[in-house]
């Protein structure tokens, strides 16, 4: 019986150092120090203290967000107009944005290895110069990462909160919508 | 020395366990991203530990492909089926309370729920999960509680 639980043991405990090893060489790996991975830890401080900071959050409806898109994209010249000031960022799987994503959204993949601050400090100076409205949007449905995004705009680039507007519906209503996507 | 037909069952209940183990546990480790989505969703972990469910969603994709191998293979039967076996009872007691809120919500016929379990195969209807599950505990509860050698193992001595 001793036998068989030490085999049992040194199992788990093999399985877990090859799993370690494993994530440290996949490209999408998981950071194991993070804590923020979820809301509403991403806001940091406790559960309570994250959820009265979620509920602060503005959300926008599929109108507004059409309405603040077509404000900020020339559909002639088929560009985003940086000078509007409005931001979209997309905060789903870089492969999904790549897959397809609203015209002019800057890619913001909380689950990015190499982007541990998922907005680097360059880009966050531009946004709290320039940037009028911010919209985050993911999938939509359950899909929590553009609050969790529009939580670290807020709380860790000192990005105000009334500039920051999650989209709930998400990319998945845009495009139900017959709203365009590009790849590019 | 002839061998009974209850030691090829067993061999049979170690590929199929190990098999399936191996299969599951590769479909997991291929995106540990939407692993540790999943493992979050079931809400089993204190969020007070992030670290802790970091660890898990990264360990046991690995630990089931490594028990799928070594169960295969014959090396740590016993320990390695009585391991996997309850790990596998976990798994079915946190996906069927995850069902049973999920018909709490929408109501209809329980056997119609369908989510992503988080196992590796994208959504699953319930009862088709519950009965794969059930026939996998089966497989490795046998593989660790038979005594008997099975063959082709090629754990010998301490190693068996």
């Amino acid at each position: 019986m001793s036998r068989h639980l030490l085999q049992a043991f040194l199992f788990l405990l093999a399985g877990a150092a090859l799993g370690v090893a494993g994530n440290a060489l996949h490209p999408g790996g998981i950071q194991l120090g993070r804590t923020d991975y979820f809301l509403p830890a991403a806001g940091g401080g406790d559960a309570e203290e994250g959820d009265d900071l979620l509920a602060r959050i503005p959300r926008i409806g599929l109108e507004e967000a059409r309405a603040l898109w077509q404000e900020s994209w020339d559909a002639d010249q088929n560009r985003w107009r940086e000078e509007i000031g409005i931001y979209f960022l997309d905060a789903r799987r870089a492969e999904s944005y790549a897959a397809g994503h609203i015209p002019g959204a800057f890619l913001a993949d909380p689950w990015n290895k190499d982007n541990e601050d998922v907005i680097d400090e360059d880009f966050a100076r531009r946004l709290r110069e320039q940037a009028f409205l911010i919209v985050v949007y993911c999938n939509g449905g359950e899909c929590e990462d553009s609050l969790n995004v529009a939580m670290k705009l807020w709380l860790t680039w000192q990005i105000p909160v009334e500039l920051i507007s999650v989209y709930e519906g998400g990319i998945g209503e845009w495009k139900g919508a017959g709203l365009p996507v590009t790849t590019e | 020395m002839k061998r009974g037909s209850g030691s090829w069952l067993l061999l049979l209940a170690c590929l199929a366990g190990g098999g399936a183990m191996i299969f599951f546990g590769l479909k997991k480790a291929v995106d540990p991203v939407a692993f540790l989505k999943a493992v979050h969703e079931y809400g089993i972990l204190p969020e007070s530990a992030p670290r802790l469910l970091n660890l898990v969603a990264v360990a046991l994709p690995a630990v089931e492909i490594l028990g799928g191998l070594l169960l295969v293979l014959g090396i740590w039967r016993r320990a390695v089926a009585g391991t996997l076996a309850l790990m596998l009872l976990l798994f079915t007691a946190a996906v069927l309370q995850r069902a049973l809120g999920l018909h709490a919500e929408a109501g209809g016929p329980f056997c119609a729920v369908a989510f992503d379990c988080g196992c590796g195969t994208g959504v699953v209807r319930i009862c088709a999960k519950l009965l794969e599950n059930g026939f996998l505990i089966l497989c490795c509860a046998w593989a660790a509680l038979d005594r008997r050698d099975r063959p082709f193992a090629l754990g010998r001595g301490w190693w068996s």
